[in-house]
């Protein structure tokens, strides 16, 4: 059974305008409803149907894995492998569920092969048994010919591919609906049963689609709720997402910080020392416990020199520089930079923005960056700091809830009495030598009295914490002696990786510290008051994964460099080029066996099989019943099909028994019929057929 | 149609309603038993007891002017009581062969599987080949030589089933089956006062009857109708659930037995419907089916309509 003419093509170009693919479309529909006007046909035997089953399961591996390898879903993937918990937060499912999405975009593209073979085939269908191994292999065993029945035809699970990989574009177009309806529609009138009413069957239909509009709207709906709800509920741990306009700190928490070993940056120091500090954002605003940024600044855009890869930050000179290499997701991601970053190399992205508070955020990325970031002392893209505006002096606000415990530690330490930079010494003494660093928070939180908070628990108390805490502590503590302080977020670059001279960033060394505003320096320094076993400590957590995600990590990480920097870029067309090879092949193979065939069959003196009769008009008058929906099953002699199907034709029916007993003749009795008979066939069934046509 | 088909035909029909008269509403029946009673084949009725099996046998005995005798199959009965025996003349003083019951015209086995493997084989010599080996000697049968063999589907103690080589020699098995109410009334009445077999005579001569298989033979097939047969027949040996499939033997008979169909109907030639219509009773009783398929509830016969729905029938 094929589906109507031009059906396909409209489907196929419905999918293409969808996903984006309309050239392989406009390919696909033109190839296949050519097949209607060319006679051209190859004789495919089941081998053959077995070698472009194998091709399209091929091409459906191929596609699979360049699909995989040209999404971030990997990196996902094995992220989940790499954490340090079954409750971290993943971004694997949803990735792996974007990448499956557009893999079975693909599948009208994949499936295409086997489409067209069938469309140029003499034979209508495909042998069953082509599509399971077992089948050919049982056959194959016993030495019996593969079963060329039963068949399946491609045409229509073909058309439903399509649709679906239209669907999976997820438009969310309105009409989208009601075209999928309309093809789904014109395939259901070629095959509706004839004997029915029009009126009763386009009613059903409009009742159906209504009820499948509803229904979908409906469940459209229930998702929304769902997702809501399920959003509230996820986004309270979910610990680093893209917004850079707060951080909340796990201050006052109690549990261990759990955080995973995967792999998120590779630093390799091009000039000069790696930074041990990469900055991402940082914070003027603290509010237990959360950091934020009061006013949120705007982004400001960064003009590109040259070649788009090039993107100049600040204009001083700056003589470090390190090559870092990160992977963003879909195209967008805040880049981690030394402090004071003056210029990047080799990014190739569509933007960059920054802010005052020295977020460098991209867009139109590929899925790798290896960029190189040169640095030096002195002004950063970090605005200078807000001393004056009308909610006051940002730098230096500290909420009134700590200032109680601030003011005791700086009475103790004399901080007020000594000059700035004494008091940034002195500070960063007081937490050398009084403090801990633990992961744990206070086991306790009944630990803290109910007139503390945490940090003043902490401050005064316990003395026992993790980088927030510190960098928490540190900020509020020089604010409070006068000196403007940030809280800073971002990585700290401390593990080489073996047998190179790259570090290695995990995601547990994500790390918090403060940054203050010197006046001497006229830039803002980094003052990292953790005690500097807090590495070792958060080592402890790693995943039994780790060594083998490692390795995984750093094979992928080539393969990254190489996909999209190593001057490969053009790989894709290579493996295009492969497949075009392979389908050449199989064509060839296929053709020049039937070259031979058909030698071989001419010189054969096997007898084609005597069949008189074919040309019967009785056949016409089996097409117009068909027409009618009165078909004849495959098994069904013509005189037992007329007795079934005349109680319910509307045509009389009872002329034919004669015109089929001459019918009768003509085919199966070897004398056949004399001319006049022969002529009274004929004129009996144009007789009746002009009798039914108008009824 | 020529003047000996339609003699022929007029025979068969001549038999058929003298069947009739005394086995009411059993048509398709006595079609089949007439079919292949013309081509040349035996037939194994299958049926419950009191369906009128052996009725049926009697009276197509008795509607020709032909011998016909019966036996009845126990397990004690030997070769020699079918085949006969040589017994010594004591006045003559040399052995003299008493022939037995097999040496006829029709013949009716009743309760076929009832009797041992050995006599089993005696019978089926003489159905395969048309003659019998009596101490070492061979003896030709009647030219006319027709069992109707019956058995009882639900008795199974103390029965030899009939082993699949043995089967194969029946061109046909079919069972009659309950008539319907009214039929079964009409059978009541017909039978108040005496049995209409009484009355039925001979209405054909032996020799009508070898005019009568000659006329089967000049019934025509085309060859398409030959290669669907054999297709219908080959699909059976590769069905699933079938451990063995139908024989060539199948094959021709079904051909034969289609002949006589559309001899039976009227016809020159035959269509594919006289095909189709003898399919099952030709083939399904010489399939063995697996033993896991049986007992998942698939029949040789329902592999064979399965077959005739789905294989592409000449139109």
């Amino acid at each position: 059974m094929k589906p109507p003419p031009f059906l396909l093509a409209l489907a196929l170009l419905l999918w293409g305008w969808q996903t984006g693919l309309l050239a392989f479309a406009l390919l696909i529909a033109v190839v296949l409803e050519a097949a209607r006007w060319i006679e051209w046909r190859v004789d495919f035997n089941v081998k053959d149907f077995n070698r472009v089953v194998d091709l399209v399961s091929l091409l459906g591996a191929v596609g699979g894995i360049y699909c995989v390898l040209t999404r971030d879903a990997t990196n996902q993937v094995m992220a989940m492998f790499q954490a340090a918990s079954f409750t971290a937060p993943s971004n694997a499912p949803t990735s792996a569920s974007q990448t499956t999405f557009i893999y079975l975009q693909w599948f009208p593209m994949i499936l295409f092969p086997a489409a067209a073979a069938l469309a140029y085939s003499t034979s209508e269908q495909y042998p069953r048994s082509c599509f399971f191994m077992l089948a050919r292999r049982r056959a194959a065993r016993s030495g019996a010919p593969q079963p060329l029945a039963p068949g399946i035809n491609l045409g229509y699970p073909y058309l439903a591919v399509v649709l679906f990989s239209a669907s999976l574009a997820n438009q969310r177009n309105e009409w989208f609906y009601f075209a999928v309806c309309a093809a789904i529609a014109a395939a259901l009138w070629a095959t509706r049963p004839r004997r029915c009413s029009t009126v009763i069957w386009l009613a059903l239909l409009i009742l159906i689609v209504k009820a499948g509009y509803f229904g979908h709207r409906g469940l459209n709906m229930l998702q929304t709720v769902v997702e809501n709800k399920v959003a509230s509920w996820v986004s309270s741990w979910a610990r680093r997402s893209e917004d850079r306009s707060e951080a909340t700190t796990a201050i006052g928490k109690i549990g261990q910080l759990k955080l995973s070993g995967k792999i998120v940056l590779r630093v390799e120091p091009a000039n000069g020392p790696a930074p041990s500090l990469l900055r991402d954002t940082t914070f003027n605003r603290f509010e237990t416990p959360r950091w934020s940024n009061n006013p949120k600044s705007p982004d400001t855009p960064v003009l590109a020199s040259d070649d788009g890869t090039v993107w100049p930050m600040l204009t001083k000179a700056a003589t470090n520089s390190v090559r870092i290499s990160a992977f963003t997701t879909r195209g967008q991601a805040v880049l981690a930079a030394p402090p004071g970053t003056a210029i990047f190399h080799n990014l190739p992205v569509a933007e960059v923005k920054t802010n005052a508070q020295g977020v460098i955020r991209i867009s139109g990325a590929p899925d790798f960056l290896h960029y190189l970031a040169t640095y030096g002392p002195g002004a950063s893209v970090q605005s200078p700091p807000i001393l004056e505006s009308d909610r006051g002096a940002l730098d230096l606000y500290v909420p009134t809830s700590e200032t109680h415990a601030l003011a005791r530690i700086t009475e103790e330490l004399e901080l007020l009495e000594i000059p700035h930079p004494e008091r940034v010494r002195a500070v960063q003494q007081f937490f050398t030598a009084n403090f801990k660093y633990g992961s744990f928070l206070p086991s306790s939180l009944k630990q803290v009295p109910k007139d503390m908070t945490p940090l003043e628990f902490f401050l005064l108390k316990n003395r026992v914490g993790h980088c927030e805490y510190f960098a928490t502590a540190t900020a509020l503590l020089l604010r409070h002696a006068g000196i403007p302080a940030r809280y800073a977020y971002g990585w700290s670059v401390q593990e080489l990786e073996t047998g190179s001279n790259r570090f290695i960033v995990r995601e547990r060394h994500a790390h918090a510290w403060c940054v203050y505003w010197s006046d001497a320096a006229g830039a803002w320094i980094d003052l990292d008051t953790t005690p500097a076993d807090w590495a070792q400590t958060e080592n402890q957590n790693a995943s039994l994964w780790e060594p083998l995600s490692d390795r995984w990590s750093r094979a992928w990480f080539v393969f990254s460099k190489w996909r999209w920097y190593g001057g490969a870029g053009e790989w894709q067309n290579y493996l295009l080029l492969a497949l075009v090879g392979l389908i050449a092949l199989l064509a060839w193979r296929v053709l020049a066996r039937q070259r031979r065939r058909r030698k071989v069959e001419l010189e054969s003196t096997e007898q084609e099989l005597h069949r008189p009769g074919l040309d019967s008009e009785f056949y016409r008058i089996e097409a117009l019943l068909d027409d009618l929906g009165l078909g004849r099953r495959a098994g069904e002699t013509l005189a037992d099909w007329l007795t079934r199907i005349e109680p319910v034709a509307t045509i009389p029916l009872a002329p034919l028994h004669q015109l089929l007993a001459l019918h009768y003749r003509l085919r199966f009795d070897p004398q056949g019929l004399v001319a006049d008979e022969r002529e009274a066939l004929r004129v009996g069934v144009s007789a009746w057929l002009s009798h039914a046509k108008p009824a | 149609m020529t003047d000996s088909l339609a003699a022929a035909q007029h025979t068969f029909r001549t038999i058929a309603a003298n069947i009739e008269t005394v086995m009411q509403g059993q048509g398709p029946a006595i079609r089949k038993l007439l079919t292949a009673f013309a081509s040349g084949g035996h037939v194994l009725l299958e049926d419950y007891p009191g369906t009128g099996k052996t009725t049926l046998a009697k009276t197509l005995a008795r509607s020709i002017n032909a011998s016909f005798k019966r036996v009845q199959f126990t397990p004690d009965l030997l070769p020699s009581d079918i085949l006969g025996v040589s017994i010594f003349n004591q006045r003559d003083q040399r052995f003299e062969f008493r022939s037995g019951p097999i040496f006829t015209n029709i013949l009716l086995a009743d309760e076929i599987n009832r009797a041992s493997p050995r006599t089993q084989s005696a019978l089926l010599e003489a159905m395969g080949e048309g003659q019998v080996s009596v101490e070492g000697d061979r003896r030709d049968l009647e030219s006319l030589f027709f069992v109707i063999a019956t058995q009882n589907p639900v008795e199974f103690r103390g029965t030899y089933p009939l082993p699949e080589a043995q089967m194969d020699r029946f061109a046909l098995q079919f069972s009659l089956g309950y008539v319907t109410a009214s039929e079964e009334v009409a059978i009541l009445s017909a039978q108040e006062r005496s049995h209409p077999l009484d009355k039925a005579g001979a209405v054909v001569s032996k020799d009508d009857v070898l005019a009568l298989k000659r006329g089967v033979t000049e019934v025509r097939i085309s060859a398409e109708l030959k290669r669907y047969i054999v297709e219908l027949v080959a699909a059976t040996r590769v069905a699933s659930g079938v451990s063995l499939g139908a024989s060539p033997r199948a094959s021709l008979s079904l051909m034969k037995v289609a002949q006589a169909a559309a001899l039976f109907d009227g016809s020159e030639f035959v269509t594919p419907e006289q095909v189709q219509q003898m399919a099952v009773p030709v083939i399904a009783h010489r399939m063995v089916m697996d033993p896991q398929a049986r007992f998942s509830g698939v029949t040789a016969r329902g592999v064979v309509e399965e077959l005739l729905k789905k294989l592409k029938v000449p139109a």
